[in-house]
């Protein structure tokens, strides 16, 4: 394996000489930073997210195998406060990580790049309106 | 170390009533040059003065000014060969002023790019529409022209402090550039080397690369577009359509990648 070339100077700036999990965390460092980045790490925080209420969803279903009367406990325990207002983050977490997918779709091809902004933007009103109306049909 | 006194030219037009002239002491030593008296002069007695600076090592011209009544640039021009008394400094004349000691030097280039255009060789040239034109005509590629090779995209990218492989937007916007207005045969090696996991397919998108740029190049946008070609590229090689580019093995090309990933980690 060749030698790596590190100025001792450098260590600490480029991340290089930096343990994995430190440099796992760049990416949740957004001071100083453009919207693009926020995007990027409020992307990764929510696609995280999702994997995990994977498990805890996979792991909820296993109450069927308890039987009907366990399992039908369990979901009006989780219709009512404060699970319920976990569902509606949870509906905006999942529609941020959707509407951004498609914006990062589109612009990873070259369409509409130089309107990432407008359309993180857009992203976000529109987000905040599909959440807010599941907020209702969920809370009333 | 020795005081000089500098004699500053002001004048804002539309914001001051009329030019003056303003007395400041700065201290410096032989190698002192007026550019460094300036810089003293804005750090310690006037933050609101203006001029222009750039390499610091007379390679961009951009502090051109009169210095005693003769145009010479500001880093390379010492305090002590001067001579004594006072030290001149105004702005480049028969240009418009814009303030202080900047000058407006559009109309200057705007003659230059008119009157004496570089030699363009047919090759040289850009195929924008179905027409050849050159390449400062394209918009996109003087952009990329501006690049300083700072490295402050690869610096702020996050991709970049997981994949210490990652060649970065700055090359990669290089290979699209080159794709743009192509001139040798390397091209199917480019995008071959770039189309990887550690190339193009690395970036995330978090566009923080254009926004730290110091020069407006605006890399992700090329990058994007290099992602397109190598998508396109793809796409027809799957179809087996016309100019599908060149085949190689995957394993050829990530031998051929990972020298390149290898040199750009350790580089770094």
């Amino acid at each position: 394996m060749r030698k790596r070339i590190l100025p001792q100077a450098l260590k600490g700036t480029t991340g290089i000489s930096e343990g994995s999990v430190a440099r796992f965390l760049k990416w949740f460092d957004v001071r100083h930073r453009g919207v693009g980045f926020w995007a990027f790490s409020l992307n990764r925080i929510t696609g995280m997210v999702l994997v995990g209420y994977l498990f805890v969803h996979f792991t909820a279903l296993t109450n069927l195998a308890r039987g009907p009367d366990a399992y039908n406990a369990f979901v009006d325990r989780m219709k009512r406060p404060p699970f319920i207002y976990l569902d509606v983050a949870l509906v905006g977490v999942l529609v941020f990580h959707g509407l951004n997918g498609l914006r990062i779709s589109l612009t990873g091809l070259g369409v509409a790049t130089s309107w990432q902004k407008e359309l993180l933007w857009a992203v976000l009103v529109v987000g905040t309106v599909l959440t807010a109306g599941a907020a209702y049909l969920l809370l009333f | 170390m020795a005081a000089f006194v500098i004699r500053v030219f002001r004048f804002v037009p539309g914001q001051d009533a009329r030019p003056r002239y303003e007395r400041y002491v700065v201290e410096g030593g032989p190698r002192t040059t007026v550019l460094d008296a300036l810089m003293e002069i804005k750090r310690s007695h006037a933050p609101d003065l203006a001029f222009r600076h750039s390499c610091h090592h007379a390679s961009c011209g951009t502090c051109a000014m009169r210095i005693n009544g003769v145009e010479r640039l500001a880093c390379v021009t010492r305090l002590a060969s001067l001579g004594g008394g006072e030290i001149v400094v105004e702005p480049l004349a028969h240009f418009p002023l814009l303030g202080d000691l900047v000058v407006d030097m559009e109309p200057f280039y705007a003659v230059w790019r008119e009157l004496a255009p570089p030699l363009l060789r047919r090759s040289e040239g850009v195929m924008v529409k179905g027409r050849w034109v050159r390449p400062e005509e394209g918009e996109g590629l003087m952009r990329f022209e501006d690049c300083l090779e700072c490295g402050a995209c690869l610096s702020a990218c996050p991709s970049s402090a997981t994949d210490a492989r990652f060649i970065g937007p700055a090359a990669l916007a290089m290979v699209e550039r080159c794709l743009s207005e192509p001139r040798d045969d390397l091209n199917a090696k480019r995008l071959l080397l770039a189309d990887t996991e550690h190339g193009l397919w690395r970036c995330h998108m978090a566009f923080e690369c254009s926004e730290v740029c110091p020069s407006n190049v605006d890399p992700a946008t090329r990058l994007m577009r290099l992602r397109w070609k190598a998508t396109l590229v793809r796409l027809k090689r799957l179809l087996s359509l016309p100019g599908r580019g060149p085949k190689r093995s995957v394993a050829k090309r990530c031998r051929d990648f990972e020298a390149l990933g290898e040199k750009a980690g350790n580089e770094r």
